[in-house]
């Protein structure tokens, strides 16, 4: 636990008047308040800050004590090894085939446990009256490439209570999905609120992504570039054959229709793979190469 | 999932609000409201939106016509955040070559 300077939270000076107080938090809580820095979780943790102090320097009885405790709060230190403790909501989550990462954040306006060490836990609802709706949950799932290959099923556990979700596949990096009426509980009769999802994808494939379209670089050996072949490819949907042409430029990209990522929400809809060879030249040749390459050379009307 | 309607009068109870200034959020037309039987009802897929209404006049005391810029100046944060992620998605892409 630290102390907070809440005159420096709000920019003021230790003798600030009530007027001055007032102004100084208005001004900030009109740059920071929480409707006008959607998803900005800087913000809203500046707006509690600000509100903090707020609650505590608008009130001279607050202002009081602060100014006479507040940064000696340490003498009580041992009261506080004595079992003062505020737990922080553990969040995990399973789906079928095991876990993944996911992080949640409650929209809630408690105190930090400083304010509540000084004045204990604070019943004020300063911003809680306009309420009827519940509150909108936000939460971060994490995804590999291939998670989100096939809409998935997936179980996931919100302040305790199990939801199952179905995400479809194809989901973008960064994207953000509602699903309605999972956040929190409506206040007096009111609707639920929301639950929104964003979605990280952790590329765990050796393809690079571009919507649904996925391209990959392949090493190709000289020999399959010229005479052609057929090469053994792993796409993201398991392994295919490949014809190689005869005559394969360095740099040349082929299309693999429908080897590529699912399109989002709609089903039965893949991009393409596309294939870049990068063509590799033998290294360490013998002297009998040598020879072979030159005779070859002289063939082209090559000249040393 | 079902979109139940709530009654114009219902709206100000709810929220504490003076009748005038919920038709005032009307006339501005901040809000869309659904117009039958001599009243009006809101959408309760609206809610969000009239809850950030009534924070931003109550809380931040901004009027109706700063709370119309400020939504109309959200929304085009938005689209633009929109953008600019596609663009970092794009631009990750070329990057990773």
């Amino acid at each position: 636990m630290k102390f907070i300077d809440y005159y420096k939270v709000l920019g003021i000076n230790r003798d600030a008047t009530q007027e001055e107080i007032k102004k100084a938090y208005r001004k900030l809580a009109r740059k920071y308040h929480p409707d006008v820095n959607p998803n900005n979780k800087d913000a809203k943790v500046k707006f509690q800050e600000i509100n903090e102090a707020y609650e505590v320097l608008s009130d001279p009885e607050k202002r009081k004590k602060y100014d006479k405790y507040g940064e000696n709060w340490k003498n009580a230190d041992a009261y506080e090894k004595a079992g003062f403790y505020q737990g922080n909501a553990g969040f995990k989550t399973e789906d079928f085939n095991g876990f993944e990462g996911f992080s949640y954040s409650y929209e809630n306006q408690d105190f930090s446990d400083f304010f509540e060490f000084l004045f204990g836990k604070s019943d004020t609802q300063r911003f809680k009256n306009i309420k009827f709706k519940g509150e909108d949950f936000h939460a971060q799932l994490e995804l590999t490439l291939t998670d989100i290959y096939k809409t998935k099923k997936h179980v996931i556990d919100v302040n305790g209570k199990k939801i199952r979700i179905t995400i479809p596949a194809g989901v973008e990096d960064g994207q953000t999905i509602k699903i309605k009426g999972y956040g929190g509980k409506g206040i007096n009769g009111g609707p639920n609120g929301d639950l929104y999802i964003t979605f990280r994808i952790i590329n765990n494939t050796p393809f690079k992504r571009k919507g649904s379209d996925l391209y990959l670089n392949y090493d190709l050996d000289l020999y399959t570039a010229i005479l052609g072949g057929e090469i053994v490819l792993n796409t993201i949907d398991g392994k295919i054959k490949l014809k190689i042409k005869p005559e394969t430029q360095n740099g040349s990209t082929v299309r693999i229709k429908g080897k590529g990522m699912p399109v989002y929400k709609q089903e039965g809809k893949y991009g393409n793979l596309y294939i870049t060879f990068n063509i590799k030249i033998p290294e360490n040749l013998s002297e009998e190469e040598k020879e072979l390459f030159k005779k070859l050379a002289k063939i082209r009307g090559h000249k040393f | 999932m079902n979109n139940k309607l709530l009654k114009f009068e219902e709206i100000c109870n709810i929220y504490n609000i003076e009748p005038s200034f919920l038709k005032e959020i009307y006339n501005f037309e901040i809000i869309t409201f659904i117009e039958e039987e001599n009243t009006l009802w809101l959408e309760e897929d609206m809610i969000d939106k009239l809850e950030k209404v009534i924070r931003l006049h109550k809380e931040l005391g901004v009027n109706l016509e700063g709370i119309d810029i400020i939504i109309n100046l959200l929304e085009k944060i938005e689209k633009l955040e929109e953008e600019l992620l596609e663009v970092k998605r794009k631009l990750a892409f070329f990057e990773e070559l």
